[in-house]
């Protein structure tokens, strides 16, 4: 649905985008991440027609977004890092504006408002000034609009930056809600958890170049990342850990706070094998959590310059 | 003891004390930016044009006489230059302070700084000091340019000392009270244009309040004394009759040092004012919404009969959205409204217009209805001019500071549905002011030729085709106004510098415009006699081809700039 070719954008000197090459499926969800300034946004811009690539090229459903710009803005709906406002306007309005600027017909613009206002859980709101809303309600808004021209493709940046916890929740609902509906959503954020939980594709950018696409197993394989495993034990710990530490698929054991912290060697097939030893060597096991790799940590890692 | 004594003493007459850090701050700030420095070169090239111009037309006009008689009328030249130099510092100093001073606190409110601000040991007058200190030295020093140039003038004689040092008197109090008034408008308004608005409808009243004293001729009425005392431009142009000997006003201003003081007294006033209002909003600000406000029963009703947009947006139903989106968006009330506004306006007018008719009609032999309708339609005409010109230039500006214009783009409309429905939306604004100049103007000079106050003998060629062209010509300046604005507006990024930009480029035009015109009258007048009348026709038929090409180039040009200039 969404694929750049060597997309590069310089401003002036700097090279904010360097041969970037990405691939979306239709109907994922593509989590965009990155440190400050290192070209997600500019992507962004890119993809929904409002910045002209220096050089490559970048399509949205087939269609090349410089040279099929209004077809290309038919099909997206794009909600910027920092949603502007209309302060004059009410909520109602708001989003009527933008449903004839979309060229909607009179006659259908009532009820598609009012769809969109259902669908954010905005109706009890849709007679307040938009300057009126709360930060949260504000983005949900933004939302709104986006959805307001029934847009395939829905290309958000950073929607939940600066929302309390609830908002977030709310907004991470919605947005599995579209993902339903059958939309591909790129979205970029910095709280990497929310991302982990929703997103099908992770996408990590440094200094305008791609270092690593792909699902979250695949990050796994890529850092060579072993797995952990944290087990908590009712009795004889330290017979436990020796256990542990003379099986052949265990690389390291580790005591910490109560819990002992198991290391696995990689490409190991480790299905079971420390439960069954340690209720064969009679211990009674309280919790067994399997501990894999954290975006976060995937993203420190790759974007430091650890793996290349 | 002693020691102590004179710190505390040298502390409190430190500069410093009145003006903590901000005065160093804003000077830094304001060495860094790149406008003032082409503020500073415009200033100067303007001034140059204004120079040579006056320079070329004293020397033309005695062009066909001797060398020894040109000499001899070098004082005449000189007295000339000072005159231009000293009208265009007092002209340009004080629009310069209004633009200048229109975002002093507004900025910092919006930004956020000012919160901040207020929590250091800065207080609020200190605030405004350092403000009004550091911009007021960024106009000295462009004042102090045309000094030694006024120091080589009057070695040619012909003006007195006097006469400059009460000009630049004059010049220095006005502006500093203008700078005053606009930096106490900017803690009322967010947007500094519209602050600009305000000082330049101020400015264009004051400036027109100067006229009447020419019927004035005993300077001891009440009414003149007070005129004198309280308007800056009157005082300039006193002291301006007074230094040209057998002039119509003769008599001398002399009670300047009292006129100082009340303008220093009203700038003193309008800075408390600012310190006080500034305090306010950050009470308001730390806590609570109209914490800081002791409003009493009178004052709310009176705050709540002069209502906020906002809170007039809480109550009024919602409008539908029909036609032109954009058009329908940039009317902040709905059209119903918006055109009862209009018609109450237009009404406005016309009556006024109709005094004016009537005035005509009753004082056919005197030409004191001419006088004031001249000066009724060119007050109109600045005040439109500068709001078209004004809201042409933030109309595509405050989309870019609310952060609206990338998601306006987003969507299906095309920049020239964008710009045609912004610039409907400031035409519309002003279409009572423009519609009363454009068909007010010709049937006052018909009604004048009727009742002979002209005469159709004496009908000059200017009234004739005045009466047929004036509707086209404002058609085309309304072109122009809107493409400069628009122009302007896709280029910069914030709406203050777009305004600057517009209304600085708009006066220099139509500055360098009269002065090519009055020299192109010098020079006929110098060659030929009768070459005037083609001159007077041929000049509005330019004036309408040349307005209405350039506008519409400046409006394709925005409409071509305006995805290309979003971030």
């Amino acid at each position: 649905m969404i694929e750049t070719k060597r997309l590069t954008k310089h401003y002036g000197n700097l090279a904010a985008l360097v041969d970037l090459d990405l691939f979306i499926e239709a109907g994922d969800i593509f989590g965009f991440i990155g440190p400050n300034g290192a070209g997600k946004t500019t992507t962004m811009r890119i993809l929904v027609t409002l910045l002209e690539p220096s050089r490559g090229q970048a399509f949205i459903d087939g269609l090349d977004v410089s040279k099929k710009g209004k077809e290309v803005r038919r099909i997206v709906g794009y909600m910027p890092d920092f949603m502007g406002i209309y302060d004059d306007l009410k909520v109602f309005e708001y989003l009527e504006f933008f449903a004839a600027a979309f060229s909607i017909e009179p006659k259908k613009r009532k009820s598609i408002v009012e769809g969109v206002l259902e669908l954010t859980d905005l109706q009890s709101k849709k007679n307040f000034t938009v300057d009126s809303l709360s930060r949260g309600m504000q983005q949900r808004l933004g939302l709104a609009r986006v959805l307001i021209h029934d847009p395939k493709v829905l290309v958000l940046d950073e929607p939940a930056s600066g929302l309390d916890p609830r908002a977030r929740i709310e907004i991470r609902e919605l947005l599995r809600e579209l993902k339903r509906m059958g939309k591909t959503i790129m979205i970029s954020s910095h709280i990497l958890s929310e991302l982990e939980e929703i997103c099908d594709h992770i996408g990590i950018i440094e200094h305008g170049r791609l270092v690593f696409s792909g699902t979250m197993e695949e990050i796994r394989r890529r850092m060579g990342v072993q797995s952990k495993v944290r087990v908590r034990v009712a009795n004889n710990q330290q017979h436990a850990i020796e256990l542990l530490s003379a099986l052949p698929e265990v690389q390291d054991v580790q005591s910490t706070e109560g819990y002992i912290a198991v290391t696995l060697r990689k490409e190991q097939n480790t299905d079971g094998i420390i439960a069954r030893t340690l209720v064969n060597g009679n211990i009674d096991i309280v919790s067994l959590e399997p501990q894999q790799v954290k975006l976060d940590e995937a993203f420190l890692k790759l974007t430091k310059g650890i793996v290349h | 003891m002693a020691v102590a004594l004179i710190s505390s003493f040298s502390r409190f007459f430190n500069p410093a004390w009145l003006t903590g850090p901000i005065f160093d701050k804003e000077l830094r700030v304001a060495s860094r930016r790149r406008r003032n420095y082409v503020l500073r070169s415009a200033y100067l090239l303007v001034l140059v044009v204004f120079v040579v111009g006056s320079w070329s037309i004293a020397i033309l006009r005695g062009s066909r006489t001797s060398v020894a008689w040109q000499v001899s009328r070098m004082a005449e030249v000189s007295r000339s230059l000072v005159l231009t130099i000293t009208w265009f510092q007092f002209l340009t100093a004080q629009i310069l302070a209004a633009v200048m001073f229109s975002n002093s606190i507004s900025d910092e409110i919006r930004r956020g700084t000012m919160d901040v601000l207020m929590t250091t040991p800065i207080n609020c007058v200190q605030i405004v000091l350092g403000k009004l200190f550091s911009r007021l030295f960024q106009l000295m020093l462009m004042l102090a340019v045309s000094l030694p140039l006024l120091a080589v003038i009057r070695v040619f004689g012909g003006i007195q000392w006097d006469y400059i040092v009460s000009a630049l008197s004059i010049t220095l109090t006005a502006t500093v009270f203008v700078g005053s008034l606009s930096m106490f408008l900017s803690t009322r308004f967010r947007r500094s244009y519209h602050v600009i608005l305000i000082m330049t409808t101020f400015l264009v009243v004051a400036y027109l309040t100067m006229i009447p004293l020419s019927f004035f001729r005993n300077s001891n009425s009440v009414l003149m004394i007070v005129i004198l005392h309280i308007n800056p431009f009157a005082a300039m142009r006193q002291v301006t009759s007074a230094a040209f000997p057998g002039s119509r006003a003769g008599a001398t201003f002399s009670s300047l040092p009292l006129h100082c003081l009340v303008m220093g007294g009203a700038s003193m006033f309008m800075l408390f004012a600012s310190a006080f209002r500034m305090r306010r909003h950050a009470l308001d600000s730390f806590l609570g919404t109209n914490a800081g406000r002791k409003l009493t029963i009178w004052k709310r009703n009176l705050s709540s009969a002069f209502k906020s947009k906002s809170s007039f947006s809480t109550t009024r139903p919602i409008r539908p959205v029909t036609g032109s989106p954009i058009f329908w968006k940039e009317l902040s009330k709905p059209f119903s409204e918006s055109l009862k506004s209009n018609a109450i306006g237009f009404g406005i007018l016309l009556l006024l217009l109709f005094i004016f008719y009537f005035l005509a009609y009753l004082s056919a032999s005197t030409p004191v209805a001419m006088i004031f309708f001249s000066m009724f339609t060119s007050g109109l005409w600045m005040i439109a001019t500068i709001r078209t010109a004004a809201m042409a230039a933030t109309s595509i500006t405050k989309e870019k500071e609310a952060r609206t214009l990338p998601i306006l783009l987003g969507t299906l409309l095309e920049p020239k549905q964008i710009i045609q429905g912004k610039a409907l939306a400031a035409l519309w604004r002003n279409a009572p002011a423009w519609l009363i100049l454009a068909l007010g103007t010709p049937v006052f000079y018909i009604l004048m030729v009727t009742r002979q106050t002209i005469g159709i003998s004496s009908l000059s060629s200017y009234y004739y085709s005045y009466i047929i062209l004036g509707p086209l010509g404002i058609a085309a300046n309304i072109i122009f106004l809107i493409g400069l604005g628009m122009y302007f507006s896709t280029r910069l990024k914030s709406s203050t510098a777009a305004v600057m930009a517009t209304i600085g480029l708009l006066l220099g035009f139509y500055v360098v415009r009269q002065f090519m015109f009055t020299f192109l009258f010098a020079v006929l007048g110098a060659m030929m006699t009768g070459s005037m009348q083609v001159a007077l026709i041929l000049n509005p038929i330019f004036r309408i081809v040349f307005n209405a090409f350039v506008g519409v180039i400046l409006l394709r040009q925005a409409k071509y700039r305006l995805r290309l200039d979003i971030f």
